[in-house]
């Protein structure tokens, strides 16, 4: 795994809190991460810091609709935060170590092509 | 009380007339309360219901369709078929016939407990989970992602 940074808290970005010790730690893969991270949260301060809260504190409850494991084999182990109807957060909890490695937070990966699905 | 009606009969045999609507209709919305009744006028027949009930019949109907329609889209594709252009479910696409077989099994354990416990956001879920890791399987931004998992699976 390379380059694993410390993600901020929301508090720290936006307020210049002091960082706080959380049951699991919140790393983000590579620069990339931890830029769009800050963005995001200047972006929705609020739903980032619920989201921030659930992963340094429970990463693998699963909420319906907003935090829940991936499916399929390719992105087995793999778990998915939707921050806002826009913006995802994909990540790995790693339980031995209680960290949890952030591998993308900024919009929808890709707008999707499919037709609108019944239930939204 | 579950939405699934165990057979075709949704209605009790109690059937009042619209007469009796109009003359006791505090007795009729009392039964009406308790089970479904029919009115009846002329030829006409109506059906009085708790507007709740009607309101689980109708989710609890629609859910089924939708859980019908994606079943119809995997067989589809299983059987070698396109799927059309405007099929809600083109996203399944992103997935080989082993991640599907998983999906169906999901879906229909998640549709069985819907029916125990007419508890039916369960299942609305578990359809929106797997649409989003479809789309994740989209593009090369996740690719990153999708290495590091295989390299350091999870169990």
């Amino acid at each position: 795994m390379a380059n694993l940074n410390r993600l901020e808290a929301p508090d720290e970005i936006l307020l210049g809190s002091q960082p706080q010790t959380t049951p699991w730690k919140v790393l983000g893969n590579g620069s990339k991460v931890v830029k769009s991270w800050k963005k995001l949260v200047k972006q929705c301060p609020e739903d980032a810091s619920l989201c921030y809260e659930r992963l340094s504190i429970n990463p693998m409850q699963r909420i319906p609709l907003v935090c829940f494991p991936m499916k399929g084999k390719n992105f087995k182990g793999g778990w998915e935060y939707r921050l806002t109807g826009n913006y995802r957060v994909f990540f790995q909890p790693l339980p031995s170590t209680k960290e949890v490695v952030v591998y993308y937070a900024d919009e929808h990966p890709k707008k999707n092509k499919y037709p609108t699905p019944p239930f939204t | 009380m579950t939405a699934t009606p165990v057979s075709e009969s949704l209605y009790s045999d109690l059937i009042f007339t619209s007469k009796d609507l109009n003359r006791k209709s505090g007795s009729v919305l009392d039964e009406a309360m308790r089970q479904p009744v029919t009115i009846t006028r002329n030829s006409d027949t109506f059906a009085l219901l708790k507007r709740e009930r009607m309101g689980e019949i109708t989710t609890a109907s629609y859910c089924k369709t939708v859980v019908i329609n994606l079943m119809n889209s995997v067989l589809k594709l299983s059987l070698g078929n396109v799927l059309e252009e405007r099929d809600p479910y083109q996203w399944i696409k992103e997935f080989d016939d082993e991640d599907r077989l998983e999906m169906v099994t999901e879906v229909l354990k998640t549709l069985k407990y819907a029916e125990e416990t007419n508890d039916w956001d369960e299942l609305k879920s578990v359809i929106f989970e797997w649409r989003e890791s479809a789309i994740a399987n989209q593009g090369d931004e996740l690719d990153e992602f999708r290495e590091a998992l295989k390299k350091n699976p999870v169990s």
